[in-house]
């Protein structure tokens, strides 16, 4: 009646089992797959990340030093045997144009509205070509981005219901009791945060970035375009 | 897939595990711990001070003052100044010479510790007035009382007993009616009903008068029917464990007259 003590240590106690890893072995197996799902869809995204952003810098570096090389040089054939064979999107674009070209003078008499039109055809093609290879895994990061909160989500609720369930079976609502099942399951949304944040930024900023790379190809498109028009008037 | 991105999902997989690990190898727990709350004593105390009290009832009543009263400023001051300065120095030399040869021929060593520890000088030479060497007047002594008062109590005596105290006693008293109390039969929640009991006490413990029921609480509908064999089984209990062994120092204000609340329900 007289004399209580209150003891705080079992609850200080549990707090520093709160690495990723004992989390994550302390888990329901449903917590547990979304985890494993979740943390493979963060790595996933990082791979996009390093290699579309790799892929995009060089190839838009490429372009521009292909562009330079092409308005310095005299002669477009030489070109179209030279520095025409790059993998770059500029000399895939240039590529198609002079090819479609060659094609089209050849027969006689050149059609010239035929021609230019087949011209302007075959670089959009090939401009389209190129961005669809360059944006290909953009909506691996999209729907990362999008569904790894909610994933993420689901293990939480999981794991607050089994914990909840733990506590009905022990009869005991102490904060020792509640506390590990909801720190794991608020571990799943965490991790469903931490692949999808990324992921929504990698995204916003890639998209723009084939959105640059897709202008500068469309511009050095119409100007060939006006180049090998300008030609097709001298072809007899 | 191509080779940037096997390159890619490598860097991606190397930088997880990476991450991971920092996370695991106590970057983590690095941060300081929150100490370890001490415990505390909580006590249950169903009484509540009205009136405040001081922690511990005295004995003993106070201490008296010993400071004298200085009488008026006018006597003291004009007269004595002047007049002492000059007289002094031939009144002192002669109880100062007096008095020491005395003892000294008869004892030797005893003798100056004795005539120092008495010390009369304050008093008997004050009531002569002769030798005028201090500032004192003649009521020097009016302060202090002719019998010395027994007091040596630090705290001032309060009138009332603490609350906390109070319910220190009504501890002691449960633990020691404890064995006498047989739970009476009765339904179901009979046990909850609270009998409030005025406790009259003799100095030694004994029971001064018979305990008399003064409130009850936990009644309810269906325990309402135990309520008079409850009272009695609580009185009968306090009767049959009388005489109690409880602080003397509290007697007087405190358990005398005391109600004290009997829960079957800590009984058992």
């Amino acid at each position: 009646m007289s004399g209580m003590s209150i003891a705080g240590a079992h609850v200080a106690a549990t707090s520093s089992a709160l690495s990723p890893i004992a989390l994550f072995l302390q888990a329901d197996i449903v917590v547990k797959s979304v985890m494993i799902g979740l943390l493979l869809a963060s790595i996933w995204t990082w791979a996009i990340i390093f290699s579309s952003g790799l892929k995009m810098g060089r190839t838009l570096k490429a372009s521009k030093a292909f562009e330079a090389e092409f308005w310095k040089s005299e002669d477009i054939d030489k070109v179209y045997d030279g520095p025409g064979r790059q993998d770059t999107p500029s000399a895939k674009l240039f590529t198609a144009g002079v090819g479609e070209w060659r094609r089209s003078v050849r027969i006689t008499p050149v059609d010239r509205e035929g021609t230019r039109a087949r011209l302007a055809t075959a670089m959009s093609a090939a401009t389209s070509a190129e961005i669809d290879k360059l944006s290909d895994r953009l909506n691996v990061l999209a729907t990362i981005g999008s569904v790894a909160p909610f994933v993420g989500l689901f293990g939480t609720v999981w794991g607050i219901m089994r914990s909840f369930t733990d506590i009905a079976a022990s009869q005991n609502t102490s904060l020792g009791v509640v506390a590990p099942g909801i720190a794991e399951a608020l571990f799943a949304t965490a991790i469903g945060l931490f692949a999808a944040i990324p992921a929504v930024i990698a995204y916003n900023r890639l998209l723009h970035r084939v959105g640059q790379i897709e202008n500068q190809l469309h511009r050095f498109g119409d100007s060939l375009h006006l180049t090998l028009s300008r030609e097709l008037e001298r072809v007899k | 897939m191509e080779r940037a991105e096997k390159a890619g999902l490598g860097v991606a997989f190397v930088g997880h595990v990476v991450l991971l690990a920092i996370m695991s190898l106590n970057l983590m727990s690095a941060r300081p711990k929150p100490p370890l709350a001490d415990a505390m004593d909580v006590m249950l105390v169903d009484k509540v001070a009205l009136q405040s009290s001081s922690p511990e009832k005295a004995v003993e009543p106070p201490q008296q003052m010993e400071a004298p009263d200085v009488g008026k400023p006018e006597e003291a001051t004009p007269p004595p100044e002047p007049t002492p300065a000059p007289t002094p120095p031939k009144p002192e030399p002669k109880p100062v010479a007096t008095p020491k040869p005395a003892p000294k021929p008869a004892k030797p060593t005893p003798a100056p510790p004795k005539a120092e520890a008495a010390k009369p000088a304050p008093e008997k030479p004050a009531a002569k007035a002769k030798p005028k060497a201090t500032n004192l007047g003649d009521d020097f002594l009016k302060g202090i009382p002719a019998s010395k008062s027994p007091g040596k109590g630090a705290v001032a005596r309060a009138a009332v007993i603490s609350p906390i105290q109070a319910n220190g006693l009504a501890a002691l008293i449960a633990s020691q009616v404890k064995p006498c109390y047989t739970v009476p039969t009765g339904g179901a929640g009979a046990t909850s009903i609270v009998t409030q009991v005025r406790l009259r006490l003799k100095p030694d413990g004994g029971i001064a008068v018979t305990p008399e029921v003064t409130a009850n609480a936990g009644v309810n509908d269906s325990n309402a029917a135990y309520l008079r064999q409850m009272n009695e089984a609580a009185v009968r209990a306090l009767q049959r464990c009388a005489p109690y062994k409880l602080p003397p120092e509290l007697y007087e204000g405190g358990w005398e007259d005391i109600k004290f609340n009997f829960r079957p329900n800590q009984m058992n």
